[in-house]
């Protein structure tokens, strides 16, 4: 008994042993498995071929390199005039958008129910019939304007090719999600141009930035970063000023000399305190005043009545004192400031970034600031950006059902001609469920992922569920492209042409063209080649608005202008190093090349064609108001206001009662300041949410590159996350610690994200970068981190219906 | 800029006034040198890898605050505590002063990360290179840079292959490498803010020779003797000047 | 005839010390096989990150170093218990050393193993262990780490010849006592050996030459184990002192593990006999010793750095005193010294083996807090501001320490299934040999009367000179 015992447990102990020793023998093999592993990248032969980077609106030149077929590295294109080689992060990690394992490999229709992802493949011939036939049914049944088309981007050949299709379809319902730029607007009602106001950076001394996030992902990053170390190092001996006034230490509040801290949405506020103080004091422009702006003094209209004027209003409501109660800045500040920028001039102000509902009076008011210092056309100024001579194409002839249908009022959101109107597919998204004139029946996405970008996504999904038809031209499968029927994949940027327009903000025509550098891998196609297919399936006067076989031709098209216009010169080396030569007028020898061909050829080897002169003081190109001045009282806004009473039938005093602006009705044309309305009560949700965009995120589309997951924001540091910076102050009455999960709750909805206490915030503020939270897009993207749009929503701007990216909320430990 | 005299001595300068932050360099330089990308999870353990990154320190407190940024990488010592106690010789350091890593010799002790007082070694925890990119990315690396098994230390090269490269170049037109503009690592080139200046600090007269003598000029940990040849040069300060 | 008397006498006294050898019960078997599966856990944990490699660990960037080197550490420190404390006990010819050398020297030669295979462990490349070895592979002979691996491997050597020399006598016993394939194994190793005087005279003279040379290679060990660290310019790493403070530290763990040892065999072999109380409070005396002069040195170690403050030393001082590793730092204190200090400073507590017993055990506890807390928390405040570690250790680590540990305990046990845990021949020749010398040697210290007479030296030659 004993002795089997004894046995037993020998036994259990050498078969034991025994078992470890094989298990051993298979670890030890793994290891050598793995060393032995032969990891060699193939090589071939390496070529560079001259392209664009085309994730934002920055334009960067970019050269590509390949082995043999494959394209191993992104970098800045040295030719290209205002970028210089240089490429932001999002451009080095382009190769992965390129490659990733989740883009949409081909043509796919829904065959489950909408949004549970279910797919089924079909050819491009089948997808462009389908397609052609329901849009065919839409115009046959004298609908075609229920057709709406969203595109991702504003600006470029692309979406001018999407506009001209909705033109020659017959539907005046096309928008764009990037929303209007504040600054456009302030452009619109000082002096009549809505176009984005093209800041003289790089001879700029003093600029003070109202939250504009120069360094960080803004308009043209790169140039932008460039400029800023012209400011600094360009001139020996002087170093400009940058001052930024935004409620959080940004990445470019932190790069700026001075961060002044100070409560949201109040620059409209500061901005004319600092007006109050250059006025006061006499520190303004007196001569640019008086001969070139209108509406300073008080002044007597047809009517015989006395309007108010600015300095009136300035002098009256916008003390100090009282501006530094509204904005938390101290006064001391608001003098010193203004006197340092009378002092240094030539000043510029600079903002906003966007994302108030008071957005429009602010830059409104900053744009007026610039009046007063004498910084509109001039070195180191606004200016007003001169366009590139791009060929225009033929007129569209829209036929009869077109015409009617184009008859029909525009969906609310839906792209206005004046920058009053909204320009946003959340109050789309609002229209179409509440049922306006008509029903939305069919839905074309254009790159665009409103389901994920617009605030209040779950409105936009409600939204995308009731439309019966929608299409997607998308590479992912993102938010929205789950509620599509149909799925077109595009080409990624280094398969197709594609042009980059003019950055905003550069005050010079740059045009780059980008040719392929890759065989595009699967079956995708350029998006702009899918509006060619399409119009031409549709037939008729649709197919003859578009006269190109591919989209090469369109985009031979429209450059021939440049070539035309015998100006300007194709991108070349830069002479001397360092930073882009300062704006200046320039001499030019007319453009060598003999033939189109010749010049087209030297254009796409070289990467764009640039006109880098600007005239200084062309006052009737760059006021086109009824004054012909610079107006600080808005006789645009006046006659939009005028003219929207009269389709309401109302006076423009009641249509301006309506919309529940909280100026006086002497105020409203003036530049003035608008407490920016946040949703929820003080009590209940007694912190104010900003949400910023991340350069590394911009606005989602890229949170699908792991390079960029690995790199939000250095001063966060927080990695494939989303995170609310709040005060060490505000944090320890909440009782919370940095790295706490906490909950950010507003009136519409709530997130689940990291607290990180941060002290560049001021204490009652939170702030969520934008960006995460993914549902859908790709592996990398999905269920990280968290989307504040959940949270928004609720507040508008009145005048537009722009939906706010503020909100008040709490912070609870989760 | 001349040919090298003599054997150069690569040498880096950043100007903090200039950068951003903006961390192109370091998604540059993991694209160039076939740096892995993390998880989710293991980003949160501290297993990214990175041979530069963007430091930033916040100091002070509401509302006098300062964010300051610093790219951090491999300083490329003249003395540097890496090399000495590698116990392989996997670290070592070249003629013309770059520190590099002999992937195949590494034995993993991570002792030379732990000497490092710059944290600028990395560990390669997993098997990377097996499964971290999928097949689709695998297209996107470069043949110029070796994969790196797991369970090795890797780091910054200063991009060592672009040096051989511009080697090969200057042998086939039969002279030296130029002290400048010729060989420049993928950080340099592609910093956006051109805050990344690169060259022979050897010759007197190339930009980041001339840099290092700037009075904004300092060097990490300088203290400690380790003789970086990476060159920082600090921020520069606005002063209110009377008007003219 | 004499000599078969005696002997046979010496069997029936020393039959204790035979009997783990000749039979073992069921309950060693119980409690191997709980070993061997906590061993084999450790072993899966081990082999889980051979396959997916040091990932699977708590380790991390800027956290290099955590458990294996801390085991590491640790496990050498403990190795200071036997060849080094045997030596010198030898030396000092302290006589009641006899029972207790073989048992410290086999956890020397145990427990280094262990510390080579922490290192081993700790290795993102096992598979390239060997490369360090300096000359014919690529080591160099600058790195700490490579003093250590050459200075591991002499002391390996050296204990391993230094545990088995004395060993040969007792093989031989055995090799007459057994039967079957043991005989065999036993006459291999007993080299022959028929307890003639020259073959004694010849071991002697052996023993005394390694005991000799033990020593400078058991202080070289720990004290490169220290450069491994004080070679950098880490903070709080980069010290002068930690050569001796390391060594004093592995002294210090080493008794402790010896004690705590001594008692299990005394218990579960029944050897009361020949561990007596009096073994226990001369060691404790020591440990008292070691416990202050740890205190000393620990004690140096910081102040200097308070008072330097400078400010990247501070960082790491503040973190262990107060900061994340406060409880790491202040349980250390407590086990390395409050504890060991307040039991051993009484005779009371002294004097009895519980109180040895448990002061060792805090001590073991302590020294292993105190590699630790030398290791982790210098890596997890680096120089440079912006990069604060976190360390916490993953199952993986957990398993394999602690399989570690169980692997050790077993060896061990096996140890003495195999081989007399207790210098059988040495306390024989304690008896009848040492009692005589003692005297004569006490006599030779005292002045006057006391002086030995010539004619009462001993006709047989001394054991050493």
């Amino acid at each position: 008994m004993e002795l089997s015992r004894r046995g037993f447990m020998k036994l259990t102990v050498l078969s034991g042993a025994g078992a470890a020793a094989g298990y051993g023998g298979v670890a030890l093999g793994n290891l050598t498995e793995a060393a032995s592993q032969d990891d060699r990248v193939p090589g071939g032969v390496e070529r560079w071929v001259t392209t664009g980077c085309d994730l934002c609106s920055g334009g960067c030149g970019a050269r590509v390199r390949l082995i043999d077929t494959r394209a191993v590295l992104l970098e800045g294109n040295p030719l290209h005039p205002v970028t210089r080689g240089g490429l932001c992060p999002v451009g080095q990690a382009s190769l992965q958008l390129l490659y990733n394992p989740d883009r949409v490999k081909g043509p796919m229709k829904r065959v489950g129910a909408r949004g549970a992802g279910q797919w089924e493949p079909l050819t491009w011939e089948e997808a462009l019939r389908t397609l052609a036939d329901r849009l065919r049914g839409l115009r046959e049944q004298g609908e075609a304007h229920t057709l709406v088309a969203l595109t991702g981007r504003a600006r470029g050949i692309v979406p001018d090719l999407l506009r001209r299709f909705a033109r020659a379809f017959g539907t005046p319902n096309v928008t764009d999600a990037s929303g209007d730029d504040p600054s456009s607007q302030a452009l619109w009602l000082t002096q009549g141009i809505g176009a984005p106001i093209a800041y003289d950076l790089e001879n700029a001394k003093y600029i003070v930035s109202f939250g504009v996030p120069l360094v960080d992902g803004w308009w043209a990053p790169v140039r932008q970063m460039r400029a800023l170390v012209q400011v600094r190092q360009g001139t020996p001996g002087r170093r400009g000023k940058l001052v930024q006034v935004e409620p959080r230490l940004s990445p470019s509040a932190a790069k700026a000399d001075e961060w002044i801290p100070m409560n949201p949405g109040t620059e409209g506020a500061l901005a004319l305190g600092l007006a109050h103080v250059l006025v006061a004091e006499g520190l303004f422009d007196r001569r640019f005043v008086a001969e070139r702006t209108f509406g300073f003094e008080d002044w007597v209209d047809e009517s015989g009545r006395t309007n108010t004027g600015f300095r009136s209003l300035l002098i009256k409501e916008y003390l100090p004192s009282k501006v530094a109660k509204v904005t938390g800045v101290p006064e001391e500040t608001i003098r010193r400031l203004a006197r340092e920028l009378a002092a240094s001039g030539p000043g510029v102000a600079l903002g906003p970034a966007g994302g108030q509902s008071n957005d429009r009076e602010t830059a409104w008011a900053i744009h007026a600031l610039n009046a007063l210092m004498g910084a509109i056309e001039r070195p180191g100024g606004a200016l007003v950006a001169r366009t590139a001579p791009l060929a225009q194409w033929p007129e569209v002839r829209p036929d009869e059902t077109a015409r009617r249908s184009l008859a029909m009022p525009k969906l609310p959101g839906a792209r206005g001609d004046e920058p009053l109107a909204g320009n946003s597919f959340a109050l789309l998204a609002d229209a179409l469920r509440s049922g306006a004139a008509y029903r939305a029946k069919a839905l074309l996405l254009w790159g665009a992922n409103p389901a994920f970008t617009e605030p209040g996504p779950g409105r936009v999904r409600q939204a995308l569920s009731e439309i019966p038809f929608v299409v997607s031209v998308s590479s992912f499968l993102d938010e929205s492209t789950q509620y599509a029927d149909l799925v077109l994949p595009g080409h990624m940027f280094l398969e197709a042409w594609h042009d980059d327009p003019p950055p905003a903000g550069v005050p010079y025509p740059v045009v780059g063209v980008a040719q392929p550098a890759v065989e595009p891998p699967y079956q995708t196609r350029h998006a702009g080649a899918v509006i060619l297919s399409l119009a031409q399936a549709l037939g008729g006067r649709v197919a003859e608005a578009f006269p190109w076989k591919e989209f090469k031709d369109v985009l031979m098209a429209s450059m021939e202008g440049l070539y035309r216009s015998r100006r300007g010169m194709i991108f070349a080396k830069q002479e001397e190093s360092g930073p882009p030569r300062p704006l200046r007028e320039w001499e030019w020898a007319p453009l060598p090349y003999k033939s189109f061909k010749e010049f087209w050829e030297d254009l796409v080897n070289k990467g764009g064609w640039i006109d880098p002169s600007y005239r200084y003081g062309e006052w009737t190109r760059v006021f086109q108001t009824p004054s012909g001045k610079f107006e600080f009282y808005s006789r645009t806004l006046r006659r939009a206001v005028e003219a929207r009473a009269r389709a309401q039938g109302k006076t423009p005093e009641e249509s301006l009662a309506a919309l529940g602006l909280a100026a006086s009705k002497d105020q409203a044309f003036l530049p003035h300041y608008e407490p920016p309305r946040l949703a929820g009560d003080e009590g209940s949700y007694p912190l104010t949410l900003v949400t910023f965009q991340l350069l590394t995120l911009g606005d989602g589309s890229l949170a699908d590159l792991p390079f960029l997951q690995e790199r939000l924001a250095p001063h966060a540091n927080v990695q494939w996350g989303t995170w609310v910076e709040i005060n060490p102050k505000t944090a320890g009455t909440l009782g919370v610690h940095d790295g706490d999960w906490v909950w950010v709750e507003s009136s519409v909805g709530k997130v689940k994200v990291r607290a990180r206490l941060y002290p560049g915030i001021a204490p009652g503020v939170a702030a969520i970068p934008m960006g995460q939270g993914h549902t859908a897009l790709g592996r990398y993207a999905r269920g990280v981190g968290a989307n504040p749009m959940e949270l928004l929503g609720a507040e508008r701007d009145p005048l537009s219906g722009t939906p706010a990216l503020a909100t008040r909320v709490k912070v609870s430990k989760a | 800029m001349a040919e090298a005299k003599g054997t150069p001595r690569w040498g880096m300068a950043i100007d903090l006034d200039r950068c951003t932050g903006c961390q192109a360099c370091v998604v540059a330089c993991k694209q160039e040198n076939n740096v892995p990308f993390s998880s989710p999870e293991e980003a949160a353990y501290g297993r990214e890898m990175a041979w530069i990154r963007v430091m930033a320190i916040t100091e002070g407190e509401y509302p006098k605050v300062k964010t300051r940024y610093l790219p951090m990488l491999c300083q490329q010592c003249d003395n540097p505590p890496s090399v000495k106690v590698c116990p392989t010789g996997a670290t070592y350091k070249n003629p013309e002063g770059i520190v590099g890593q002999i992937y195949p010799r590494c034995i993993g002790c991570r002792y030379c990360a732990n000497a490092c007082p710059y944290q600028v070694k990395d560990f390669n925890w997993y098997n990377w290179s097996g499964f971290r990119w999928p097949q689709e990315m695998r297209q996107s690396l470069n043949p110029d840079v070796s994969l790196r098994p797991r369970g090795v230390i890797e780091k910054c090269t200063f991009c060592h292959h672009r040096l051989q490269k511009a080697r090969d170049q200057a042998a086939i037109e039969g002279r030296k490498v130029k002290s400048e503009g010729e060989y420049v690592p993928a950080c340099v080139q592609s910093c956006p803010a051109q805050a990344m200046f690169f060259g022979d600090l050897n010759d007197p007269e190339t930009t980041i020779a001339k840099l290092a003598r700037s009075s904004r000029a300092f060097k990490m940990l300088d203290e400690l003797g380790t003789e970086p040849k990476v060159i920082y040069l600090k921020e520069g300060e606005w002063s209110a000047t009377p008007r003219e | 005839m004499r000599h078969l008397e005696s002997r046979q006498a010496l069997q029936d006294e020393d039959a204790v010390l035979f009997r783990p050898i000749l039979r073992t019960g069921g309950q060693f078997y119980l409690v191997a096989a709980g070993l061997l599966a906590v061993a084999l856990w450790g072993f899966y944990a081990f082999s889980q990150q051979l396959r997916y490699g040091l990932g699977v660990t708590g380790l991390n960037r800027p956290v290099y170093w955590g458990f294996y080197i801390t085991n590491f550490v640790f496990f050498i420190g403990i190795s200071h218990a036997g060849t080094l404390i045997s030596a010198i006990l030898r030396l000092c010819r302290a006589e009641w050393r006899r029972p207790i050398t073989r048992m410290a020297e086999t956890i020397t030669v145990l427990v280094l193993f262990f510390g080579l295979g922490s290192i081993i462990m700790d290795l993102g490349r096992p598979d390239r262990a060997l490369f360090v070895i300096p000359f014919l592979q690529y080591g160099r002979v600058q790195s700490p780490l490579v003093w250590d691996v050459m200075s591991i491997s002499m002391y390996l050597t050296a204990s391993t010849i230094y545990l088995y020399m004395p060993l040969i006598p007792d093989i031989a016993l055995l090799r007459d006592r057994v039967t079957g394939w043991r005989r065999g194994f036993y006459r291999a190793l007993s080299l022959g050996w028929t307890g003639s005087p020259r073959q004694h005279r010849h071991l002697e003279i052996a023993i005394a030459i390694m005991a000799v040379l033990v020593i400078p290679i058991a202080v070289s060990v720990h004290t490169v184990v220290s450069w491994v660290f004080a070679m950098t310019i880490q903070p709080m790493w980069h010290s002068t002192i930690f050569g001796p403070y390391f060594v004093a530290g592995a002294i210090f763990s080493g008794i402790a593990a010896l004690i705590i040892t001594m008692a299990l065999i005394r218990k579960v072999y029944h050897l009361e006999d020949y561990l007596k109380p009096l073994h226990f409070n001369y060691l404790g005396i020591l440990l008292l010793v070691m416990t202050m002069l740890w205190f000393y040195f620990t004690f140096a170690e910081y102040i200097t750095t308070y008072y330097g403050s400078a400010p990247d030393e501070m960082a790491v001082f503040w973190e262990k005193l107060t900061g994340r590793y406060a409880t790491f730092f202040w349980a250390m204190v407590l086990f390395d010294f409050v504890i060991p200090f307040t039991i051993l400073a009484y005779n009371r507590t002294r004097r009895t083996i519980s109180g040895t017993v448990v002061a060792s055990l805090s001590v073991v506890i302590g020294m292993w807090l105190e590699r630790f807390t030398i290791v982790v928390p210098t890596l997890v405040n680096p120089r440079l501001p912006w990069s604060r570690g976190v360390y916490f250790p993953t199952w993986v680590e957990i398993s394999v320490t602690v399989g570690a540990f169980a692997t050790f305990t077993l060896l061990y046990m096996l140890f003495t299934k195999f081989f007399p845990i207790v210098s059988i021949w040495e306390v024989r020749e304690g008896r009848e040999r040492g009692l005589r010398e003692v005297e004569e040697r006490i006599r030779e210290y005292l002045p006057g009367p006391a002086r030995p007479e010539k004619a009462r030296v001993s006709p047989e030659p001394p054991l050493v000179r």
